[in-house]
């Protein structure tokens, strides 16, 4: 199929004056003595030959399909044309082949003369500008109409796609601006228990009510229902983090405040169920179990999200919370927990203490302190603080102990507490069997003077009792905070997947990233675009697995950096600065397995507005079935990111299991 | 005297979570949970959410009816 040469053209300098420059920075071309279809939109060339086709056939051909042409009966129609045709979205497509009328915009000279025509042919036009003409032509006129010596293209007038978050498309949920899944998570409550929720921010609202059916403030023990909500009651619940808010968006916003409501969540029409916390595991034990009421009380199959941790506890799922966790999961109750972001964090150590039966093993980890200010009984006061959690099996006869920077060596007892005071430094060593796991548990709090030959040189050591007292001597040691130290050997980044998402019956979620560049409002820093952050790749942060009892942990990866989601109109600048806050919208971009959680979260509730029967086993084995794995993800399981990348069109399709 | 870990500011009162040995706690465990020092502020299952004086967390730690006391730990946003 030849293509017609399109003859070089002298450029034809449109007419500037300094009131109105010219639309086109750039000297346009002018292309009226090639064929017309030349100046015809690709959109509209198909429409074109599509009506030469029924006018020689005196037919339409409703068999053809609209959205592809096939070459050889259309002779004039490329096959990038084809291509296009083919992109098109099968509702435009239909429309194109139904009506004979089509929407364009001219962009012509003499505008008046070119929408006479139009109504001449039995359309419709407007000169809204004195070179720019929108219009209804007969799809039959459309190559008379771009034969007019005064136009200079005819444009398809186009429906816009919206622009979904990159995260959606990277997850299925999205493809060619269309969700690729019925459900919308009606019917279905989505559980936050977090910082709070701006409950003014339109992203939670839809018809003029509010979509948090609840709403319980565990600071001031108010409970908002959502006629409170809508009475104004809860007003003062603010969320001045701005955390809960974006969580919320993620999982279950509708857009609202978005341009054409393109930046919706995953889960848009789910019903929200928020607790803004203290973030204590009392409270948040109390909040996970105050939103599975409001789900029973409502008859709704309900997802909890909770995007925090920390690295208390055996890291094996035996804490009271994660057992509660546990104990309160089921059929439609289902809890989702972020990783956590200490990827990077020397936080764990592990090793394995096995002698070769004729002398004691022996394993040993340095540590050093890092220096903060606490609150004293006289004020201020500077000091280097670390709680070190060791664990080991209590089969395994091992001592473990701590050697000081000064070289003392400081025991816990057989049982029991003991505390070290050396004046410029203070331990407090302890051990204990664990009464659920059985595990034997040592902890240390170490507390120092701030000067660095206190806060370093700190050694971790861990020994048989006697030649061949371990069976096993695998050895697991956690400082509970990076802000508190870290190891300087033996630390594995392994193992960090925090409390409570080490929970057996938590989905636990790691995240990847799917966007680095953003318009914001920091006039310093107008287009973030990180550069060196690789789509698709595994967040750096995100906190790999498996647990201490080999659970494979992370289940999921899912988009978590950066997301653009509701911002909290009480979020203090200190909070979510400039950079980070979308510019024209009340949305904000943010990272971190926070962000990942709830687009699983919200996926789950898709799942459970389509069986609402279905209970944390059942949804872990979908996710793991539907995951896809790609160059970043490597073979999967792998403690980075679990089973792979969510895929919620996949995870809509798996049926149940035989 | 341990002057370090005196300097600091120490709470008095201790929230805490007790997982008790019965499986559905009645309120004769409730109340022997009170004549113990704890202030129960929610029961979950047999999970207890309290607040006890500093003092007397071990006596509620060595009472026979308490399988495991854990303290309430402020969690970290991710």
């Amino acid at each position: 199929m030849a293509k017609k040469k399109r003859a070089a053209k002298k450029p034809v300098k449109r007419r500037a004056t300094k009131k109105a420059p010219a639309r086109h920075p750039r000297p346009r071309k002018t292309v009226s003595e090639v064929s017309p279809l030349a100046k015809l939109d690709p959109m509209l060339r198909l429409g074109a030959s599509r009506a030469k086709i029924e006018a020689r056939f005196q037919t339409r051909a409703p068999e053809l399909p609209a959205e592809v042409v096939r070459a050889q009966t259309v002779s004039d129609v490329s096959f990038g044309i084809q291509s296009l045709a083919s992109r098109m979205s099968k509702v435009g497509a239909e429309r194109l082949r139904k009506e004979d009328l089509v929407s364009v915009v001219v962009d012509c000279r003499a505008g008046e003369s070119v929408r006479d025509r139009v109504d001449q042919w039995g359309g419709c036009g407007t000169r809204v500008s004195p070179s720019t003409v929108v219009a209804r032509v007969p799809r039959t006129e459309l190559e008379s109409l771009a034969r007019l010596s005064a136009v200079h293209y005819v444009e398809a007038s186009t429906r816009l796609k919206l622009h979904s978050d990159l995260a959606h498309v990277s997850s299925g949920l999205v493809r060619a601006g269309v969700r690729t899944v019925a459900q919308t998570g009606a019917g279905v409550l989505v559980g936050v228990v977090d910082t709070g929720i701006d409950v003014s921010h339109p992203a939670f609202r839809s018809g003029g009510k509010t979509r948090i059916v609840n709403y319980l403030d565990q600071f001031t023990d108010q409970e908002f229902d959502a006629a409170k909500i809508d009475a104004g009651d809860a007003t003062g619940s603010t969320d001045t983090i701005g955390h809960g808010t974006h969580v919320a968006g993620i999982a279950a916003g509708n857009g609202g405040g978005s341009p054409s409501s393109s930046l919706r969540g995953v889960a848009p029409e789910a019903d929200l169920a928020v607790v803004k916390s203290t973030l204590e595991t009392a409270d948040i034990l109390t909040a996970i179990a105050h939103i599975f009421d409001v789900a029973k009380a409502r008859n709704q199959p309900a997802v909890v999200n909770c995007s925090f941790g920390g690295h208390v506890g055996g890291h094996d799922g035996s804490t009271i919370i994660e057992r509660t966790i546990d104990e309160l999961s089921g059929p439609g109750r289902i809890v989702v927990v972020s990783a956590g972001n200490e990827g990077n964090d020397p936080i764990h150590a592990h090793g394995v203490v096995h002698g070769d039966g004729s002398t004691a093993g022996r394993w040993e980890a340095k540590f050093s302190l890092s220096p903060r200010t606490f609150q004293g009984e006289s004020g201020p006061i500077e000091l280097g603080i670390l709680f070190l959690q060791v664990w080991h099996q209590r089969e395994d006869r091992l001592k473990v102990r701590l050697r000081s920077p000064s070289g003392s060596f400081l025991d816990p007892p057989a049982e029991g507490s003991t505390e070290h005071d050396f004046g410029s430094f203070f331990v407090d060593a302890s051990r204990q069997v664990h009464p659920y796991s059985g595990d034997t548990l040592v902890t240390f709090e170490v507390i120092t003077l701030p000067q660095s030959q206190w806060l370093g040189n700190w050694v971790l050591v861990a020994e048989e009792v006697s030649p061949g007292s371990a069976t096993v001597g695998a050895v697991h040691a956690w400082i509970q905070d990076g802000a508190e130290g870290g190891f300087t050997t033996g630390a594995t980044f392994e193992y960090l997947i925090g409390m409570p998402a080490t929970a057996y019956s938590a989905v636990t979620v790691a995240s990847y990233a799917t966007r680095n560049q953003w318009k914001s409002r920091d006039p310093q820093n107008p287009s973030i675009h990180l550069e060196a952050l690789a789509l698709e790749a595994l967040s750096t942060f995100s906190s790999p697995g498996p647990t201490r009892d080999g659970d494979t942990k992370p289940e999921v990866a899912a988009p978590g950096e950066w997301l653009l989601a509701p911002l909290s109109k009480d979020a203090l600048a200190s909070e979510l600065p400039l950079f980070t806050r979308v510019l024209g919208i009340e949305y904000v971009s943010l990272r971190g397995t926070s962000m990942s959680a709830p687009y699983v979260t919200g996926s789950l509730a898709l799942l459970l507005q389509k069986d609402g029967s279905i209970d944390w086993g059942e949804a872990k084995r979908r996710l793991i079935k539907s995951t896809r794995q790609d160059r970043h993800s490597g073979v999967c399981w792998n403690p980075r990111w679990g089973y792979g990348k969510l895929d919620v069109e996949r995870l809509l399709t798996i049926e149940a299991d035989a | 005297m341990h002057k370090l870990r005196d300097q600091l500011k120490r709470p008095e009162t201790l929230r805490v979570i007790v997982e008790l040995e019965v499986r559905s706690p009645q309120d004769k465990d409730l109340e022997h949970l009170g004549d113990l020092g704890l202030d129960v502020e929610r029961v979950v299952g047999n999970k207890i959410v309290g607040s006890i004086p500093a003092a007397k967390l071990e006596g509620l730690e060595a009472d026979d009816s308490v399988r495991m006391v854990e303290r309430s730990e402020k969690l970290g946003l991710h």
